[in-house]
């Protein structure tokens, strides 16, 4: 199989993968047992009231024909007016997805090169004490629930030491001219400080095990004992030629930590009041606002399919040795 | 003579299964990491059995001071070692009394998710083509489907009971254990001796449960081990988001009342023991994996 029919391939399974999670929530949706419509309609609403709302959500047609503008709809990423906010889901998901997005993309980059940086030092220093106490950190790393790290952070450096605030973006009077003047103020950063923090060490785990466990396995091979017999020195053939051959595999492992990283955020986000992606999907869930928890569910989910499928197409560039099948 | 020969027969098996267990008791103490990881889920097992039985005080009893004032957010006593809750209860009762939903959730998750899985994985890798194009498929699409936000939206829907809970972590978790056990099958299915099973006509049945299964089982041990961590970890995140089972007394519960009614920072013990207990229990878990990992793979370097 070629390279382009590779990359067809995983683009037309990512495409029913979406099409399949799609699915599943409006099945999901359709059989709560507290329909959409009696969330949202108050039962003191005349009949005739409620028939006109009813109408206006498109609930009161057959499933079939709801099955089909949802379909349409989705691929318009038209997912409906909030229940609460009285605003589009599509609008309210911009807006949370670049806070999500200051969140996230620190969190990643520091999680990723501070554990490939570890986990060769482990693998460089193997059987001993720093080998030893990378891989203890690791696992002790994503055991601790991130909530739990989390209120334990916001114990000490917000309650006992009162360095930095406990939750939200920026505090709730600041003003600034762009989202850029914001993203780069003091103040932002202090709020984003602890909930990077809090996600790391999760984020962060993976990566360290992954790149000890095949830098072990590289340094097994054979054109590392070349390496060493040519005469090159042990620090030259461990960082030019170890190393190298080892960060491909860390591509693989992307979509995993893209999931962790989700499920992080969600915690993180509502602990911290941060305005995201996560939180937004909590809450409205807890108000029962179903347009908008479909369409931030659908979001996360296009995130984490397209996220696997970039992958897949990057690691085929990188990696010539591949096999399609 | 030959009720000799069939109780050697059934002896022989027996000590096979005892044998492959001391095996893996021996495999696992071999590190230091191994050892905590036995002597923390072996904690925490007596804790689920025998955890109600300790606890000093009902868990949900609000405990009250001569005078009749409740005792609230109180810090750690003789009376009370952990403290008790805004509503005056103790915090240590509800550590013993959580323990056991919090492991039964752990294994019930790892059964459940490693049991689909293992199945899923020897099906495909054994049978190939398109049996095995048809479930790689479907396992392909499990990977597009973010699991705590699909945990707490299908929650919402379904109720949220212990049960619901724990089949939907392990139903959306066997993907893991599916792709590995597969590969692993496949490279088992060319094995000299399952050939010459087949050519002796040994059914695909009678391959699959002799054959086949045996050899998968150190990897889907391996897989309920972190299985049974990440089950832990979901579920205890389901609760602290509020989305758990509201009848029950688990770990993760506790420290989302304790979040909610703001004993964060009045009774900071409220929210440390419980977290420590499952940071114990998800780390036990993990090291216990990898280290039989490890030396079933010494390839991986001398340590």
């Amino acid at each position: 199989m070629s390279r382009q029919s590779y990359i067809l391939r995983r683009l037309l399974q990512a495409v029913v993968a979406l099409f399949v999670v799609t699915t599943i929530m409006f099945v999901l949706f359709r059989i709560a047992p507290s329909d959409p419509a009696s969330v949202a309609l108050s039962p003191s609403l005349s009949p005739k009231l409620r028939q006109a709302k009813l109408a206006q959500f498109g609930l009161d047609k057959p499933l079939i024909v709801q099955y089909k503008l949802y379909l349409q709809n989705a691929l318009a990423l038209n997912f409906g007016q909030s229940y609460f906010y009285r605003e589009p889901v599509s609008r309210i998901l911009a807006r949370r997805m670049t806070n999500t997005f200051v969140l996230m993309a620190p969190a990643l980059l520091i999680a990723y090169s501070l554990g490939t940086v570890l986990g060769g030092w482990a693998a460089w220093r193997r059987g001993h004490t720093p080998d030893r106490a990378v891989l203890v950190a690791a696992t002790l790393f994503r055991s601790v629930p991130s909530f739990v790290l989390s209120l334990v952070l916001l114990y000490v450096f917000s309650f006992k030491l009162q360095w930095l605030p406990n939750g939200h973006m920026v505090s709730p009077t600041a003003s600034f001219s762009s989202n850029v003047q914001k993203f780069v103020s003091v103040a932002f950063l202090k709020h984003v400080l602890l909930p990077v923090v809090s996600i790391v060490p999760f984020l962060m785990a993976y990566p360290v095990l992954l790149m000890r466990t095949t830098m072990l396995e590289t340094l097994n091979e054979d054109f590392i004992t070349m390496c060493h017999a040519k005469g090159l020195t042990a620090r030259r053939v461990f960082v030019d030629h170890a190393v190298r051959n080892s960060l491909i595999p860390l591509i693989t492992t992307m979509p995993i930590i893209l999931g962790l990283s989700v499920t992080g955020n969600i915690l993180v986000e509502s602990i911290y009041s941060w305005p995201g992606i996560g939180s937004v999907l909590v809450q409205s869930l807890l108000k029962g606002d179903y347009p908008l928890s479909q369409g931030a569910f659908l979001l996360i989910a296009a995130i984490i399919i397209a996220g696997n499928f970039v992958v897949d197409v990057v690691y085929s560039m990188v990696d010539p040795r591949i096999e399609y099948n | 003579m030959s009720q000799d020969a069939s109780t050697s027969t059934w002896l022989d098996r027996l000590d096979v299964r005892t044998d492959a267990l001391r095996n893996a008791y021996r495999v696992v103490t071999k590190t230091r990491r191994g050892q905590f990881g036995l002597y923390g889920l072996s904690v925490v097992l007596f804790l689920a059995v025998f955890g109600p039985l300790l606890a000093p005080y009902p868990p949900l009893q609000a405990q009250v001071r001569p005078n009749g004032a409740l005792v609230s957010l109180a810090g750690p006593s003789l009376a009370y070692p952990l403290g008790t809750t805004a509503s005056g209860y103790d915090v240590l009762s509800q550590v013993l009394v959580g323990a056991r939903t919090v492991f039964v959730v752990g294994v019930i998750t790892g059964v459940v998710s490693v049991g689909i899985g293992t199945t899923v994985g020897i099906v495909a890798g054994y049978f190939g083509g398109y049996v095995d194009d048809v479930l790689m498929r479907i396992t392909d699409i499990a990977y597009g489907i973010p699991l705590l936000p699909f945990l707490v939206v299908a929650l919402t829907i379904l109720g949220r009971s212990i049960f619901a809970i724990t089949l939907l972590i392990g139903l959306l978790y066997w993907r893991n254990s599916a792709r590995v056990i597969r590969s692993s099958v496949l490279s088992l299915r060319d094995e000299e001796f399952i050939q010459k099973a087949k050519t002796v006509g040994a059914s695909e049945r009678r391959i699959l449960y002799k054959q086949v299964l045996p050899n998968v089982l150190p990897l889907s041990l391996l897989y309920f081990a972190f299985a049974m961590g990440i089950g832990v970890l979901f579920a205890s995140s389901i609760a602290f988001l509020g989305f758990g089972d509201p009848s029950r007394i688990s770990w993760g519960r506790m420290i989302f009342v304790a979040w909610t009614r703001a004993g964060t920072f009045k009774q900071p013990l409220w929210v440390i023991a419980p977290g420590a207990m499952l940071s114990v229990l998800i780390a036990s878990v993990y090291f216990v994996g990898q280290t039989y990992e490890e030396v079933a793979n010494p390839e991986l370097g001398d340590h």
